[in-house]
């Protein structure tokens, strides 16, 4: 099994883009995946309703986010996998165990990143500015549009730069609650735009449009919703030269005296055999904490840190997105004719941050934005009653039908900072199954998350007010408010990439500073953590970071 | 499967019951005295005195099966992924209370017709820590209506 070029390590956003750019450009790959293999066309309960499956399909510790959501042996935990958090610090760390990993049912959202995103130490002072300008990775974000199928339209509004002519797909049509939404919002002078998500309204390749009919977090057999399960890992293996083995654990690359990686060990799940591989060049895309995770486990009297660890920033600057909810029953939507309001899951109109002019003004007491994701319209009914019913009978049959649609919840989506108490290192006392050391976390919010979301939860109720909505308590404080660490699972900045290897991981293409043939391609480098949901920019710096690796061996400098 | 109903207490709840046979038991049950005294405990002082006075104190065993693990078959779910534990006396009286709460309306179905006491049965029956509370509390809420019937009409619920 020596006859590969590259071993990529994960077959998630990263891995999968990583493989599908290397095969594209000549060169054979060997991927490894811990989890199961997946196959999506046959694995995927488009249309099954609630009342096949068990307790309506309502959540539990086996299945998190529902009966039908598409995470194979993962979710909040993985068993036998265990991670542990420091003292007064709480974590919540979503993995999935399969081919395709969390792509598989990711939401889909699919943000760019700005020149401002990019340059936020520069204007404010906080956290670390990337290594590269917009304008260098823009032609590559429309490359990535363009083959994951992305639709939404060009806004102009500052905080949505505009994609080349012709990339994304017609977006589809805004839902009633969303016009309300909108027109609030527009009222308070905040604008509304089509939500960009990785879902396709136009076939593409072998994949289909979406019909607008099942919920995208089960996945999507016809291929529609983006996930390299049906799109990226098909069509490299399509070249030939891409080799897949799945149920393998790594557990550590390892280097020699010149700092040169020369080999990956993983653990075969079947056997529970350690298996040690020699590979030329190693690309670890195993998610963010992951890949941080192999690294500090791959200590050598060369690198007793951990592997390309000599800035001690692997493990550090770990960041999420921040997240709080607010939501209310509009009268005015109640009893409003039915129709199907499925759509493509997802909001088909989101709120981008409106704040680029008041924070330049120094008018708002955070430093950086956010965005509203709107939760409304019909819905499958699941397993709970929504809404506060009262009484019996007709009575309480007739309050259902009329508050049925009528729900309007306002997501916040946060950029959070990096800060030195958020970070992880490797619990040496305890093992997983597989006889790894395991992550320990540490986490807290700064003060710029928590009034970042304050001022979040009076906007909201600003807007949902003028739709209607009657607020009777007060609003929660930030600190009950805003999600748990990692709990918006857009973990990210582990292995930061920077323009000095005194303090980042990486240079701007994801290459190690301390090791030229070890390069790490999924968000752990992350330098900043914008508000715009991670994955579209994961892909999107694989596509050109993996390409330039190409070129590397093709000119023989690796 | 023969679901006559007589006047009086023996109704059973049977899942897949047709819409003729609930239609009959219901017409027997809110002719009785029960569904009218219901009504009448309704304001929450009300309630309070009564639960004080003879809330049940169950000690449960712990579901012991196991759940369907991280990986189920989703195309094709297993329902039976664990066994039930309602007693026909507990699933009937799901059945009458489910139906007070939702009856049958015209065309639509009342809850017993859609089978909500099997789902309710699936439910207090999971291995699962929610599941668990939710069972102490419909099991209590369930032993308390009987008493209470008892207490008040001589007779238990359902
Ligand atoms: C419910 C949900 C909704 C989301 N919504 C959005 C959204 O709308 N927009 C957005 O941008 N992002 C969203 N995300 C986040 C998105 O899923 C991730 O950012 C993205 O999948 C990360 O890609 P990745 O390749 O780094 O990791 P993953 O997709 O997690 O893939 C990593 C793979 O590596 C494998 N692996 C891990 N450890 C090892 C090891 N030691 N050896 C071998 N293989 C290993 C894993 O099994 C996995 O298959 C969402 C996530 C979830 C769970
Ligand atoms: S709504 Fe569309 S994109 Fe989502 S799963 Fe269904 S067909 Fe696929």
């Amino acid at each position: 099994m020596k006859d590969f070029d590259v071993l990529v390590v994960g077959s998630g956003a990263g891995g999968a883009m990583a493989a599908y750019t290397l095969t594209k450009a000549g060169h054979k790959v060997l991927m490894l995946e811990a989890g199961r293999d997946y196959d999506p066309t046959t694995e995927t309960p488009m249309f099954n309703t609630g009342a096949d499956a068990p307790l309506m399909g309502a959540g539990t510790v086996d299945k998190d986010f529902g009966f039908y959501d598409a995470t194979v042996d993962g979710g909040w935990t993985v068993p036998g996998e265990p991670y542990t958090t420091g003292e007064n610090s709480e974590f919540l760390w979503w993995r999935a165990r399969m081919l395709g990993g969390r792509t598989n049912h990711w939401g889909r959202f699919s943000l760019r990143f700005s020149e401002h995103d990019f340059k936020g130490k520069t204007r404010d002072g906080l956290g670390a500015d990337w290594p590269f300008e917009y304008a260098d990775i823009a032609p590559w974000y429309d490359k990535t549009e363009d083959l994951v199928g992305v639709c939404g339209t060009n806004t102009g509004l500052d905080d949505m730069p505009d994609s080349a002519e012709g990339v994304l797909q017609p977006p589809p049509k805004a839902r009633v609650p969303e016009l309300l939404v909108s027109a609030a919002a527009k009222k308070l002078g905040i604008a509304t735009a089509p939500m960009h998500r990785a879902v396709l309204t136009r076939p593409k390749d072998d994949r289909q449009a979406c019909f607008y009919a099942t919920p995208c977090g089960r996945g999507c057999s016809i291929g529609a919703a983006f996930q390299t399960t049906t799109s990226l890992i098909p069509m490299a293996r399509a070249t030939g030269k891409l080799e897949i083995i799945t149920n393998a654990m790594v557990s550590s690359v390892d280097a020699d005296e010149n700092g040169k990686v020369n080999a990956v060990t993983y653990i075969d799940k079947e056997t529970q055999q350690a298996v040690t591989l020699s590979a030329r060049v190693v690309v670890l895309a195993a998610s963010a904490c992951e890949s941080a995770r192999i690294l500090l486990n791959s200590k050598s009297e060369k690198f007793p840190m951990g592997l390309a660890n000599s800035s001690g920033q692997v493990g550090k600057n770990i960041m999420d997105s921040t997240g709080a909810s607010l939501g209310a029953q509009i009268p005015l939507l109640e009893g409003r004719p039915r129709y199907n309001e499925d759509g493509h899951t997802a909001n088909h109109l989101f709120i981008p941050w409106w704040g680029h002019a008041q924070h330049a003004r120094g008018e708002l007491d955070f430093p950086r934005g956010y965005h509203f994701e709107i939760g409304s319209g019909f819905r499958a009914p699941g397993s709970g009653a929504p809404g506060n019913l009262q009484g019996y009978g007709k009575e309480i049959a007739d309050q259902a039908k009329r508050q049925y649609g009528a729900y309007v919840g306002l997501a916040l989506r946060g950029e959070m900072l990096p800060n030195a108490q958020s970070y992880m290192e490797i619990d040496e006392k305890v093992q997983d199954k597989w006889g790894i050391p395991v992550a320990k976390f540490h986490w807290a919010w700064s003060k710029h998350e928590l009034k970042q979301v304050e001022h979040g939860l009076k906007t909201a109720k600003k807007i949902l007010e003028t739709m209607g909505a009657k607020f009777t308590d007060p609003l929660p404080s930030a600190e009950t408010a805003i999600a748990k660490g990692g709990q918006i699972i857009h973990e990210v900045g582990s292995t930061r990439m920077g323009a000095s290897a005194t303090d980042s991981v990486t240079n701007q293409y994801g290459q190690t500073w301390d090791c030229d043939n070890l390069f790490v391609m999924d968000g752990g480098v992350f330098a900043s953590n914008p508000h715009k949901n991670c994955t579209l920019t994961i892909m999107t710096l694989v596509m050109r970071n993996a390409s330039w690796l190409a070129s590397q061996l093709d000119k023989g400098a690796l | 499967m023969d679901n006559t109903i007589q006047k009086g207490a023996d109704y059973q709840y049977k899942s897949g019951m047709t819409r003729r046979d609930s239609l009959k038991w219901l017409s027997v049950l809110s002719a009785s005295a029960l569904v009218p005294s219901l009504a009448a405990c309704g304001s929450p002082k009300d309630q309070t005195k009564a639960i004080a006075g003879h809330w049940p104190d169950l000690k449960l065993d712990k579901i012991q099966a196991k759940g369907y693990g991280k990986d189920p078959e989703l195309v094709n779910a297993d329902r039976m992924a664990w066994p039930r534990t309602l007693t026909p006396a507990q699933l009937t009286l799901v059945a009458v209370l489910s139906d007070i709460i939702v009856p049958r309306d015209g065309a639509v179905p009342s809850a017993s017709e859609v089978s909500v006491p099997d789902v309710v049965d699936e439910w207090v029956s999971a291995p699962y820590d929610r599941q668990q509370r939710d069972r102490l509390d419909i099991l209590s809420t369930l032993a308390w209506i009987d008493t209470e019937a008892e207490t008040r009409v001589s007779k238990k619920f359902a």
